[in-house]
């Protein structure tokens, strides 16, 4: 294998070790199901390397990825690629306690996110998984900052809702905590 | 910052910190890679593109892929659910009423099913029993307190079972027994049956037990409650299945959601399933039929027997 190519692969796996967690977390949101993220991912991070040689120092990957992701999740919903399930009316909190309660936790979310339209699950994922700006997720959707206001105004409230208007803070914090000690 | 979006921050936090383990972004963008390095080997004079492309063509035929995780599994999962085999399990469950607090329960049973003659039979630690003969189920409450007797002094009461026999892959529906006892829905015939709607499947790596070693699988399913395409709610299960040499499971483990189900609250629990001596005998009878109640004639009447927390 040349040189260049070797330089390319250690860089773009470095990336991928570094990065490619985050960028999973942001598709989870997106798609509701870890494995259909890690395609989602998988999908885009293959597209990324075919452009890596092209992008120069001035592209930041993160962007160029999360941009990949958006837009390929987008296709693939139009294309209906991934069936998405309508989901009941979620149950109430569940009691606060160890690691299966945390993931029931997280499935719920992730759950209630599903059944949410598409650009306010996306609006959600982008604003406040990713923490952009607003101009951001507009750019990235294509659409305008008050069409982001409103999906994540509508996003929140339909959230609201799914969870029954009580959120359970116990766990949440705890997961909040340790994704920032991850992070 | 609006108290609204730090709570959503934290909620959104909350959906992402479990990844699951086996999943590999590396490994699986080389795999898609790989399918797109050839193209670029026949971009030559048209006879060299010609023999090009025949090299690869006759690479790629002599190329076993071996069978996908999925095949294996499936063909584990058939091998165990079509002999006899005693198991041994640990449930818990958190039922999660609309109104009212929620009602958890661990639950140890043990037993054996012999799918070829139809019968099966399942003990928890309490005593309480279900025992599995052809169509029907006949089920002990045992010492679970709390349940309410049975009419004319009987201990047992039957009903008729949904199927608990029909090999796996079939139409890819959860098929619950007739309410019972509640480890009868993580039966083992029924926890096979899941597994025919497993979507996702990645072998994890090595794995061994007493007196065996094995591959362990990764997977995630999802099913719907009730007739296909009837747009009944969907159930959700992930976890680990070890298979080992001989290609038989020896331990299911899954965590699982379950949506209301008519009068039934959502549910969410976990299940851990240790499978042995297979081939042995499985010797299951009807209780005396004086001491039988029969339920109904009808498929899916329902009575449910709670095992307390504890038992």
């Amino acid at each position: 294998m040349r040189r260049d190519t070797v330089d390319l692969d250690a860089r773009f796996t470095a990336f991928v070790r570094e990065h490619g967690d985050r960028h999973l977390r942001v598709a989870v949101l997106l798609t509701g199901d870890w494995h259909a993220a890690e395609d989602l991912v998988q999908a885009s991070l293959v597209k990324l390397y075919r452009a890596w040689p092209r992008l120069d120092t001035s592209v930041d990957p993160d962007a160029y990825l999360r941009r990949i992701i958006v837009n390929t999740h987008r296709s693939w919903w139009r294309a209906r690629w991934r069936r998405e399930m309508p989901v009941p009316a979620l149950p109430d909190r569940a009691d606060a306690g160890d690691l299966a309660d945390r993931q029931a936790l997280g499935a719920l979310v992730r759950q209630a996110l599903s059944a949410l339209p598409r650009q306010q699950r996306a609006v959600l994922a982008l604003r406040y998984g990713e923490d952009l700006p607003e101009a951001a997720v507009a750019e990235l959707l294509g659409c305008s900052a008050g069409s982001v206001k409103r999906h994540a105004y509508r996003g929140l409230r339909a959230l609201r809702q799914q969870l029954g208007g009580e959120w359970p803070q116990g766990e949440v914090n705890q997961a909040l905590d340790e994704q920032r000690d991850m992070r | 910052m609006p108290e609204t979006e730090q709570d959503v921050r934290a909620l959104l936090a909350a959906a992402t910190a479990d990844i699951p383990p086996g999943i590999d972004l590396l490994r699986g963008v080389q795999a898609r890679r790989s399918t797109h390095r050839i193209r670029p080997r026949i971009t030559l004079s048209a006879a060299a593109a010609i023999v090009a492309a025949a090299a690869a063509a006759i690479t790629l035929a002599l190329v076993q892929a071996p069978p996908s995780a999925l095949a294996q599994l499936t063909s584990a999962v058939s091998r165990t659910a079509g002999q006899s085999y005693h198991f041994s399990a640990t449930m818990t469950r958190v039922t999660l009423p609309s109104s009212g607090t929620t009602i958890t329960s661990r639950t140890e049973f043990s037993g054996a099913f012999d799918p070829a003659r139809r019968v099966g039979e399942e003990t928890t630690r309490t005593g309480a029993q279900a025992r599995f003969i052809g169509g029907y189920v006949y089920l002990n409450a045992g010492s679970a307190g709390g349940q309410p007797p049975l009419p004319g002094g009987k201990s047992w009461l039957r009903t008729p079972s949904l199927p608990l026999w029909v090999p796996v892959a079939a139409s890819g529906q959860l098929r619950l027994t007739s309410g019972l006892l509640s480890v009868a829905e993580t039966s083992p015939q029924n926890l096979f049956a899941l597994l025919d709607s497993v979507s996702r499947v990645n072998r994890q790596g090595s794995v061994s037990g007493p007196g065996w070693t094995g591959t362990r699988y990764v997977y995630s399913a999802a099913f719907t409650i009730g007739a296909a395409g009837s747009g009944r709610p969907v159930a959700h299960a992930t976890g680990t299945i070890d298979v080992d040499q001989q290609g038989r499971v020896r331990q299911l483990d899954a965590a699982y959601t379950l949506p209301g189900i008519a009068s039934a609250p959502p549910a969410r629990g976990t299940v851990e399933m240790t499978f042995s001596g297979f081939g042995a005998p499985v010797s299951v009878s009807a209780p005396p039929a004086r001491e039988v109640l029969i339920a109904g004639n009808a498929p899916g009447h329902q009575i449910r027997i709670r095992i307390r927390s504890g038992a």
